[in-house]
């Protein structure tokens, strides 16, 4: 590979230009016409493209860690419609208060009282075990602070990247503390991001065990983001 | 409104349909494969929450490569009280105890790029494995477009000569830059 002349009438700007596609048509049209006077011109431009080219080759062998197919989200009007439905009866009722418990209430206000719980979604990214230790005692004290109040509360925690660490089993350092905490809230749930358990098996050769506790999504940011916009409270651990 | 989801919809699917394009452009920052997984994790969590932001539709992906430089730097500054961030050596995904092999030049020019200073990769990046345009190039990295050509020209030339010494010296050993992580 020889040294580009900087120098040179054409200079090593609008050599890159050209090979990435980035001149007008005269610009092109000039340039290619010296190329075919100038063989050392020429030369360079191949260097370029060559090293573009390696460039474009060079991370199509890293392994992608994301499925192809990802599925189509359902859409949300069926979903907006039925509650509004049932917001409407139970105006129409005369049961706007919907944390009013009554034990007479419509089917459809149960509904909509499970519409107005309070939701929480808690995003571990990380594997820091400090952080995680802090955010699954914040978690706790939580739980524990709605029961004690009597209010409903549901919580989900999803560990993608890092995060997935937690959730392993022979890996996590709170195996007991989320076996204890799933046992004694029904409303704790916690689920792992599959991309992000394939990409380590994928770089550690070998298969991944989750705890017992955590179920597999598809995509923990994808979960993520549809929690947000069904209104769930985001907290990152 | 019901426009506004539409949109969000249609930006959505095509965000997700470049998960693993983002995914080599976070790699070939970063050289770490769980790190670039946490990039564009948060990257797109960022893009999707912030579509309204997006002026033009066209524009999303050098707009969520913005982003993706964004959260990389607050990753970097968030290094600060272990590493100086101007110290900062990029992490190599090549064993410390195998030296390259004539096939394996994929990893060789893995190894070149990673060598690059940050504002070099980050133009050869954008361009060769985003396909922006230097005009987009531009506007992902706040700086004029006669920047970008000079940049991305200094980038190729470097990466030629790195290439060249690795070709020249076959059996070289290439130490694995350390990297402490809290």
């Amino acid at each position: 590979m020889s040294k580009p002349d900087q120098t040179a009438a054409i200079s090593g700007e609008l050599l890159n230009s050209l090979i990435d596609g980035q001149l007008v048509d005269d610009e092109r049209q000039e340039i290619l016409a010296a190329l075919e006077k100038d063989k050392e011109l020429a030369e360079q431009v191949c260097d370029l493209q060559r090293i573009k080219q390696m460039t474009r080759l060079a991370y199509d062998t890293i392994p992608a860690p994301y499925p192809n197919d990802l599925p189509v989200r359902r859409a949300l009007w069926p979903r907006v419609a039925a509650v509004l439905a049932v917001f409407t009866l139970g105006l129409l009722l005369g049961l706007s208060d919907l944390h009013q418990q009554g034990s007479g209430a419509q089917p459809g206000v149960h509904q909509a009282q499970a519409e107005a719980l309070t939701r929480v979604l808690v995003h571990l990214a990380s594997s820091n075990s400090e952080s995680g230790l802090s955010t699954l005692n914040n978690l706790e004290r939580m739980l524990q602070d709605y029961r004690a109040k009597g209010e409903e509360v549901q919580v989900e925690v999803i560990a993608n990247g890092h995060g997935i660490n937690l959730l392993r089993a022979g890996t996590t350092p709170f195996a007991d503390l989320i076996a204890r905490l799933s046992n004694e809230y029904e409303n704790l749930t916690f689920a792992a991001c599959k991309s992000s358990i394939d990409q380590i098996e994928i770089t550690e050769g070998s298969e991944i065990e989750l705890l017992p506790q955590a179920r597999l999504i598809d995509s923990g940011v994808v979960e993520v983001i549809e929690r947000q916009k069904q209104g769930w409270n985001y907290i990152r651990g | 409104m019901f426009e506004k989801r539409k949109r969000h919809q249609k930006l959505t699917r095509e965000l997700c349909a470049n998960r693993n394009r983002f995914y080599k452009l976070a790699y070939s920052w970063t050289s770490d494969p769980m790190l670039a997984d946490d990039l564009v994790q948060e990257s797109m969590q960022k893009a999707f929450m912030s579509f309204d932001s997006l002026k033009e539709d066209a524009k999303l992906n050098a707009w969520t490569c913005r982003i993706m430089l964004n959260c990389y730097r607050d990753w970097l500054r968030r290094q600060k009280d272990t590493v100086n961030v101007d110290d900062y050596e990029f992490a190599d995904d090549q064993d410390p105890a195998r030296s390259f092999s004539q096939d394996d030049t994929s990893a060789m020019v893995r190894h070149c790029i990673s060598k690059l200073n940050d504002k070099h990769r980050n133009v050869v990046t954008l361009v060769d494995l985003m396909e922006l345009s230097y005009d987009e190039v531009a506007q992902a990295l706040e700086i004029p477009i006669g920047t970008v050509m000079s940049r991305l020209s200094r980038a190729r030339t470097q990466l030629r000569s790195l290439l060249e010494r690795q070709l020249r010296e076959p059996a070289t050993v290439h130490p694995i830059n350390l990297r402490r992580v809290k």
